[in-house]
């Protein structure tokens, strides 16, 4: 690990010294022990902070769109800042989606891949175990992002075949034992938001739960409420969500929101052919549509 | 005050006792840490927990409530409900959070009814803390540990019995109508009392707040720095105990509607964006200068009081690890 962290150390460095990047996005250690968080790189002095461990859970691809926010009068010759960012495979994953949805521009951003051995989370809630690689890591296909521009080598955690066994067993369940799971589920949600701010593809400049003129979903926090919030972040990660699990990661109140992206990520697999992030080139699923594409989802939810 | 003394054993007999008195509402374990739930005799009460997971506001001022409902006919004020209720084993940090809303939603001027309600018909049995956890540092704040003031009863939980005391007349009075259930406390357990105290406060960082600097240093710049990795979600304020900012609005149904009470956080960009689309605090660093310089700065001003209690679920629960007490160093220094 030390060692990886050296030569991350040092491509960042060699970038500064060459003058081709302005932030680098990466982690330090955080305030508690055994913890790391992110960590802004704007100068020489501050690569000395950076750190490479098994806490680095965070996905720092989340940062990205506000950075490259266009000021409403930018002065004159404006350049987007150019950014590195420290990525493991998720992180990577979810670089490559805003790249492609537009919201970082891929000239300005370079991607400095680690080998990923699968990150844990602090301890928030009794049930995470410290010592636990996070669920997230464990399912991961892809722990390095293979497509970076900059790889540090080194050893990583080997592939998983997404089983996907507990999205089998969930939906072998019936609907209405689906829904009192789900419901369960999302009960302990306090709306703080946490979820939708950790991840980076809930980038909208107004989200749709934040309107008020018409207001789509009550401030009141109800439960019906909390679950049109919740419905429509994931509905709107459908072909998109990369699994990363930054969610969870931020939840407070240890909402198991892994099992419910995770379905949406299994049927854009399975009804549409689309694993969103690892190819530069793949339309996402909801951005495109073939004459051949699954209906099934709508007319027959149980067929495949 | 009275010192009174439990074995273990005889728990259910004082939870009969408080059951008696009203709804009893105390910490459970559950998977995702102790919450508040309303408990019954047979109920497992979590005594070992450092802090519950929810701050205890939520039981007095809950995160939506009607205030008023309204139709063709006008509109009628919503009528004041609380429960008598019980709140044992509470945390003495979460207890002074309720001493400091209460400036806030009962002052000389206005009363909240709802607020006022809750809290006419609420006891307090507070418990001390004996393993503070590392982010805790009520005791730099002047309050510690085992703080009395604002509960009616404090209750040391010991290795086999308890040790409560009367704190308010109301705890005087619940002492009394129950001493049968209670037997004397013996000098070894006002030393273990007196011993868990200190022990407990040795084990807590220390934590200074340089109020004078605070007010004095404003830079922006420094401001965004140290918010540079905030996500603008609310978890440090929803689960704060004294953030206590809240939002109306009305929810319309055909002719009827009702006027709600809810939470909100400075921490969220919306929180102070104008009709016009201005937005006074757009940046980051402005919007978590709010949030120090209200519990550091204004509400001692205000109330000479800091509006915060050491109880760090926002350290904890914050998902960039934002650390409060470093944001203060940092922008102080």
């Amino acid at each position: 690990m030390q060692t990886i962290e050296k030569k991350m150390r040092e491509t960042v460095k060699g970038l500064f010294k060459d003058n081709k990047i302005d932030i680098v996005i990466g982690f330090q250690n955080g305030s508690l022990p055994k913890t790391a968080r992110p960590y802004f790189v704007r100068s020489q002095e501050d690569i000395e902070n950076l750190v490479w461990n098994e806490y680095c859970t965070a996905n720092l691809a989340t940062f990205l769109p506000k950075l490259f926010e266009r000021p409403s009068r930018p002065k004159e010759g404006y350049k987007p800042p150019r950014i590195g960012v420290i990525v493991k495979g998720c992180d990577g994953r979810s670089v490559a989606g805003l790249i492609k949805e537009n919201q970082a521009p891929k000239d300005s951003v370079i991607t400095i891949a680690m080998p990923c051995s699968g990150m844990k989370s602090s301890a928030k809630n009794k049930k995470d175990k410290k010592t636990e690689v996070n669920r997230a890591c464990v399912e991961c296909a892809s722990p390095v992002h293979e497509a970076a521009d900059i790889i540090i080598s080194g050893e990583s955690r080997k592939p998983a075949k997404a089983s996907y066994a507990r999205i089998k067993a969930f939906e072998a369940k019936s609907p209405e034992q689906r829904w009192k799971a789900f419901v369960e589920e999302i009960s302990k949600c306090i709306r703080c938001n946490a979820c939708r701010q950790a991840c980076p593809n809930c980038y909208c400049k107004v989200c749709f739960t934040d309107q008020r003129k018409p207001s789509w979903v009550s401030p009141a926090a109800q439960l019906s409420d909390t679950i049109v919030f919740h419905l429509g972040r994931m509905f709107h990660q459908a072909g998109r969500c990369v699994e990363c699990d930054a969610c969870v990661n931020a939840c407070p109140m240890g909402i198991d929101l892994r099992l419910f992206t995770q379905k949406l990520a299994l049927d854009s697999r399975d009804l549409f052919g689309c694993v969103p992030g690892i190819s530069g080139d793949e339309v996402p699923a909801m951005q495109t549509f073939k004459q051949d594409d699954s209906e099934c989802f709508i007319t027959d939810p149980e067929e495949k | 005050m009275t010192q009174v003394a439990l074995n273990s054993t005889n728990m259910k007999k004082l939870i009969a006792a408080m059951l008696k008195e009203g709804v009893v509402r105390a910490p459970v374990e559950t998977e995702d840490g102790a919450i508040f739930a309303a408990i019954t005799e047979k109920s497992a009460i979590a005594f070992d927990y450092a802090n519950v997971k929810l701050p205890l506001k939520r039981e007095f001022f809950p995160q939506r409530e009607t205030v008023s409902r309204f139709g063709v006919d006008g509109m009628v004020e919503e009528k004041t409900g609380a429960k008598k209720t019980v709140l044992f084993a509470v945390r003495p940090c979460d207890v002074q959070s309720i001493l400091y809303l209460d400036k806030v939603f009962i002052d000389d001027k206005y009363q909240d009814p709802y607020y006022q309600s809750r809290r006419d018909k609420t006891f307090i049995i507070a418990l001390a803390c004996s393993s503070p956890a590392s982010t805790c540092f009520c005791e730099s704040l002047g309050q510690g540990p085992a703080r009395k003031s604002g509960s009616d009863v404090m209750a040391y939980k010991l290795s086999d019995s308890f040790v409560f005391e009367a704190v308010s007349e109301k705890g005087e009075a619940f002492i009394k109508k129950n001493k049968s259930i209670f037997r004397a406390v013996m000098p070894k357990e006002l030393q273990a009392v007196a011993k868990q105290e200190a022990d407990a406060i040795k084990k807590m960082p220390r934590f200074e707040v340089n109020i004078g600097a605070l007010r004095q240093k404003n830079d922006p710049a420094l401001w965004n720095s140290v918010a540079e990795t905030c996500l603008s979600c609310g978890a440090c304020t929803f689960l704060c105990p004294t953030c206590h900012c809240f939002d109306l609005f009305d929810e319309k149904h055909g002719d009827e509607g009702r006027r709600i009470r809810v939470h909100d956080a400075c921490m969220f960009e919306q929180f102070t964006k104008e009709a016009s689309g201005h937005n006074p605090r757009a940046q980051k660093g402005d919007r978590m200068r709010q949030r120090i310089m209200h519990k550091f700065s204004y509400a001692p001003e205000n109330f000479r009081l800091m509006f915060c209690v050491g109880c760090g679920r926002c350290i904890v629960n914050c998902p960039s690890n934002i650390d409060l007490r470093e944001t203060i160093a940092k922008v102080t220094a």
